[in-house]
């Protein structure tokens, strides 16, 4: 299958700082791929290349709409920036019609697609209504409508649950998942991984720039050499030996329960026997770590480092 | 840089043009100062003519004992009040308060042969002369040439005045309408300037820190939205200009200010084309200098700068209307941003050769389209720079290398 979106080998510099460094990923049609890294990392300097917005400094960006190749076609594309901001001082419908008329949808459709989409989001009381008189999460609501008012094909949400709060984190879910169920391909950037690993398929991590880790969800994980695992004792357990025991390192330890991480060149099966033999074990819960996790540690494994502090701190 | 499509660049335009036709800015800027200014025009005007109209009441100490009659002889109905006073310089101050006098003149024989006659005032800062002068003069020049022996009816012959019918050497009469309408465009375009121009760089101030920009980007180039924007602000000054050419027209046919003046397309079409690419290319520089700003603030110091282009030939309009064939004239003709309106001032003081139309009109052209590109760059190139203003290294950065 083609995919819809190909990115291939894409670089851009700002005088000496090369802030995207040669980043190639594909995102067929009715995906969601999940652009993920820390501030700074490059994201949206990739998303707004993609958009157009900036030029890029070298490589490739095709998009494949029904068969047929393009490099660019904006009207197809629906775009919801980090950086969020529309007129405050206009109307809430004037102004979702001047964007969905700019993107090349009739006025009277845009009319009609502006006012199912409010309705949708209970807003269409607020149609009349000044932008600066709406909450900052009704604002929100009205930008992911511009972004998909003109049913693009595809679709680029830069840190789209930023300043929502969980109720509305799970509306703009749903909201996403409906795209996808309708065939639209989007790219996610978010720093939410929770968010992103329940709805992506396919991952693009990304640091200075340069890619970390790519594919789906599942090969990631399993590609990661290191396991999680909780013990839980029904009684007071003499567990010292686990110390000794290679690619183990005790993350968490109490009377009755031990959180460790395994990253042995042995399979962890191995080390579960070992275990069900020395000790009684009430509880054994053995996991992949968090996409986050992975990422961290991919990072530091490669010699490289993460210029967002805080980024870093959520491991 | 892609061609823009001409259906964005209207949609924009569009936009630009309904939001802010509505904005209390236009509004205020389009009626209020406007008003404003034809009401302190208006009382200056008035405070001038009721001044000249006031009776100048002077006294006239006249030791010829015959001048006194020639002055009253060429009053004319002017606002002028003569008194005979004594003969007494030391009394003039309490002359002047207690005959409620404004001025006494002092007439003797040497004075009138010599022409240098003293005139007392208590302070001569609160007497406007008005006429009074050109009566004095009249009745010395008569006064003199009776003197000489020539008889009233000679005098009158002499001294009637010259009246000059200027006409061009094809022997038709100058007309007032070619000295007017490149005044009336070149005043436009500044007001235009001034008034739509501030609210375009605002807007794109506005729109840069409210980050609305990044989302029209994701639509359209950034010289379709930079020439949407242009577009949508001419046709609001044009729209305001409308507005006050439609109420100078009303209130000259209904207060019969003036009579009408014929106008025809010869007479209107180049003004008219300097206006516009003018216009065109001004508000390309305010579009690009607002995109550099991070706050209004920066923009409101920025403006003050950018609006002086337009405005360094009305520093020269005297020189510009009194010689406008000098070379430094034409000179300033040709310097870009100087162009609309140093032509338009010197179209308003005489007829400039067709050569020099010609190169003029393509200098704008070609500057503006450059302007334009240059603009739609710094626009493209800076407008998501959110976080500071643009400094002349970013610009450097811009043109200088190529892109990362």
């Amino acid at each position: 299958m083609d995919a819809t979106l190909r990115v291939n080998e894409l670089s851009k510099s700002f005088g000496s700082k090369k802030v995207v460094d040669g980043i190639s990923f594909e995102v067929n049609q009715g995906d969601i791929l999940g652009l993920l890294g820390p501030n700074g990392a490059g994201k949206t300097t990739a998303i707004r290349m993609i958009m157009g917005i900036l030029s890029p400094g070298s490589g490739e960006i095709n998009f494949n709409f029904n068969g047929k190749t393009s490099s660019m076609d904006k009207s197809r594309i629906g775009y919801l920036p980090e950086e969020r901001g529309l007129y405050d001082d206009a109307r809430v419908l004037d102004t979702l019609i001047y964007l969905a008329v700019l993107k090349g949808t009739p006025r009277k459709e845009a009319i009609r697609q502006a006012m199912e989409w409010l309705d949708k989001f209970q807003l269409a009381s607020y149609a009349q209504h000044k932008l600066e008189k709406l909450s900052k999460g009704m604002q929100q609501k009205v930008q992911f409508i511009a972004t998909v008012l003109h049913q693009p094909e595809v679709v680029m949400l830069d840190e789209p649950f930023s300043g929502l709060d969980p109720l509305n984190q799970e509306l703009f879910k749903q909201f996403i998942r409906e795209l996808q169920q309708k065939g639209c391909t989007i790219l996610l950037s978010a720093h939410q991984m929770n968010l992103v690993e329940e709805l992506c398929e396919k991952i693009f991590m990304i640091n200075q720039g340069k890619q970390v880790l790519y594919g789906s969800l599942t090969e990631i994980k399993s590609r990661h050499p290191e396991h999680l695992v909780t013990l839980v004792f029904p009684e007071a357990e003499d567990s010292s030996f686990l110390k000794h025991e290679p690619g183990v390192s005790i993350l968490k330890q109490d009377i009755k329960e031990i959180t460790l991480r395994y990253t042995g060149a042995n399979n962890i099966n191995e080390l579960l026997q070992k275990l069900a033999s020395r000790v009684s074990l009430e509880e054994i819960t053995v996991q992949k770590p968090p996409l986050h996790d992975i990422f961290v540690q991919t990072v530091k494994n490669r010699g490289e480092t993460i210029e967002d502090a805080s980024y870093i701190q959520r491991a | 840089m892609k061609t823009p499509a001409i259906s964005s660049v209207l949609k924009v335009a569009r936009w630009e043009f309904v939001k802010n036709i509505k904005s209390p800015v236009f509004l205020v800027l389009t009626f209020v100062v406007p008003l404003i200014m034809v009401i302190v025009g208006g009382i200056g005007f008035f405070a001038e003519r009721m001044s000249s109209e006031e009776e100048l009441s002077l006294g006239v100490a006249d030791s010829t004992e015959e001048f006194f009659t020639y002055l009253e002889a060429h009053l004319e109905g002017a606002p002028l009040n003569l008194t005979p006073v004594e003969k007494s310089t030391e009394h003039f101050k309490e002359m002047i308060q207690e005959e409620d006098l404004d001025a006494i003149l002092l007439v003797e024989a040497e004075g009138i042969e010599t022409g240098n006659m003293p005139l007392y005032m208590e302070d001569v800062r609160d007497v406007n002369l008005g006429e009074a002068k050109s009566v004095i003069d009249n009745a010395v020049v008569s006064y003199r040439m009776e003197q000489k022996g020539l008889d009233p009816g000679e005098i009158q012959a002499a001294t009637s005045p010259v009246n000059l019918e200027t006409r061009t050497v094809t022997g038709e009469e100058p007309e007032m309408v070619d000295f007017i309408v490149p005044l009336v465009a070149g005043m436009a375009l500044i007001f235009s300037v001034l008034f739509s121009g501030q609210i375009l760089m605002y807007g794109v101030i506005k729109e840069k820190r409210n980050r609305v920009v990044e989302i029209l980007l994701s639509s359209i180039s950034s010289l379709e939205l930079m020439l949407g924007k242009i577009a949508g602000f001419g046709a609001l000054s044009l729209c305001q200009i409308g507005i006050w050419l439609g109420s100078g027209v009303i209130v000259i046919f209904s207060f019969a200010v003036m009579p009408p003046i014929p106008l025809t397309i010869g007479q209107v079409i180049l003004p008219v084309l300097f206006f516009i690419f003018g216009f065109l290319m001004l508000s390309s520089i305010f579009a690009a200098v607002g995109a550099t700003m991070k706050e209004a603030e920066g923009g409101s110091q920025a403006q003050g700068m950018v609006i002086l282009i337009p405005m360094v030939p009305i520093f020269l309009a005297t020189p510009l209307l009194m010689e406008p064939n000098a070379l430094w004239a034409r000179i300033l003709s040709h310097v870009p941003p100087f162009i609309p309106t140093t032509v338009l001032l010197r179209m308003g003081g005489t007829t400039l050769p067709l050569w020099e139309v010609a190169s003029t009109l393509v200098v704008l052209l070609l500057s503006t389209v450059l302007f334009i590109y240059l603009g739609a760059r710094i626009f493209e190139g800076t407008i998501l720079q959110y976080d500071r203003p643009v400094g002349l290294k970013d610009l450097q950065v811009m043109f200088g290398k190529k892109k990362g």
